[in-house]
């Protein structure tokens, strides 16, 4: 990339800084699209004009990185994700506290949960292999380029991760891939990704994610059985005739209620518990996967 | 471009807000094959290269939501050099805004050219 558009990216991180991280990725995505297409374009019209002039004019037409911090965080507000918690709560104390049920972002939290075991597991897999082959490999030349690619698939992977942090659990990550250094060779886009470190807190987000994974799911799958279970004590035990917790125990028909109730709480805690972990696993996702 | 003032700023900011997005859809309804970010850009701009509406970093992300809005749609193709191109066309809801727009637009333009002409009753 030519050193003056690299200039120009570096102040608009600069400028760009008190945005969303994610914002700021795919404002500099787009400028950086922009500014190389504008470049490559130009140069094909005008091949015997100064590049250092043609880029001059490419640039301020773009505008200052001011420009662009304001157009950015305009367009901030119209953009938020799908199940991003709203904070209006239409109601106080206990029935607040049970409209979680109510709340689209609490059962995708839970749904992220249990899809995690199977993320966390092909992402555990995919960067042992990855990690392992090309390491082993180094030592011969096939190496590095096997290693380039690897860690193009975990940026890649660390991409679509966001995408799905993104719809499940409502905080914004990054809506376009970036692709390091566009038309340089591959030895500096090795650098610059080796040199990037969104790459490596991807590859521990990687591994981390098994277990975390079968934590979460685990997590949800008991809590929710435990309380379908309770609810449906009565089913069990009138409609089924079995005894509910164990061979010798029945609960006395006065206490059904209660058990029943106690589900329901059950779930609506545990529907809190998967909202407030999907907020942590968020910000926990947008510290390793933006970079 | 230094001695703008930021009330020079604001004001134009605000101005160019809506103008882009009727711009947009404009270029795009004039034209058959569906466009990518700078070709829009340089339609923006015209023969005059001197008086710049807006700057061309505007434009993407108004291109975004005006996607988002599905006055546009819009699809990534690979360009032979260089990175992918996003190439966004109108669609049917996009025409029917413009249409809208349009008179609005010319609405605007009736009353303030009556007001900056002077031509205010007392």
């Amino acid at each position: 990339m030519n050193r003056q558009i690299e200039n120009y990216l570096d102040g608009l991180k600069n400028a760009l800084t008190d945005l969303d991280r994610s914002t700021i990725q795919d404002a500099l995505a787009d400028a950086e699209d922009h500014l190389n297409t504008a470049y490559q374009i130009e140069t094909e019209e005008k091949p015997d004009a100064d590049t250092g002039e043609l880029l001059r004019v490419i640039i301020e037409r773009y505008g200052t990185p001011e420009d662009i911090l304001e157009q950015y965080s305009d367009i901030e507000e119209i953009t938020t994700p799908v199940f991003a918690s709203s904070e209006k709560k239409t109601s106080k104390g206990f029935r607040g506290f049970c409209e979680v049920v109510t709340e689209p972002g609490a059962w995708a939290a839970c749904l992220y949960m249990i899809l995690s075991l199977m993320t966390g597991i092909f992402y555990f897999t995919w960067a042992t292999t990855g990690l392992s082959v090309s390491l082993g490999l180094l030592v011969l030349i096939v190496g590095i380029p096997l290693a380039l690619l690897f860690l193009l698939s975990v940026r890649g992977l660390g991409f679509v991760e966001g995408r799905m942090v993104e719809a499940l659990l409502g905080v914004r990550m990054p809506r376009r891939a970036i692709t390091p250094g566009e038309g340089k060779n591959w030895w500096s886009k090795f650098k610059i990704i080796l040199t990037t470190r969104s790459t490596w807190t991807t590859l521990v987000y990687l591994f981390l994610q098994m277990p975390l994974g079968i934590i979460y799911f685990t997590l949800i799958v008991t809590l929710f059985s435990l309380g379908l279970s309770f609810i449906g004590a009565p089913v069990i035990q009138y409609g089924l005739h079995e005894p509910f917790i164990s061979p010798e125990f029945w609960v006395p028909y006065y206490v059904m209620p209660f058990v029943v109730a106690a589900g329901g709480m059950l779930i609506v805690l545990t529907l809190h518990l998967a909202k407030g972990i999907g907020t942590l696993h968020g910000r926990f996702a947008k510290i390793m996967l933006v970079s | 471009m230094n001695k703008d003032s930021s009330v020079d700023r604001k004001f134009s900011r605000e101005l160019s807000s809506g103008i882009t997005s009727l711009a947009l859809l404009a270029i795009l309804a004039q034209v058959e094959e569906p466009m990518y970010g700078y070709r829009i850009a340089k339609e923006m701009s015209g023969k005059d290269e001197d008086f710049q509406l807006i700057k061309q970093g505007a434009l993407y992300p108004v291109l975004k939501s005006l996607e988002k809005n599905e006055l546009l749609s819009s699809r990534v193709e690979p360009s032979v050099s260089g990175p992918p191109r996003r190439y966004y066309s109108i669609t049917e809801t996009g025409r029917e805004a413009l249409e809208r727009w349009q008179d609005l637009w010319e609405g605007t333009c009736t009353v303030m050219n009556r007001i900056l002409g002077g031509d205010v009753h007392e």
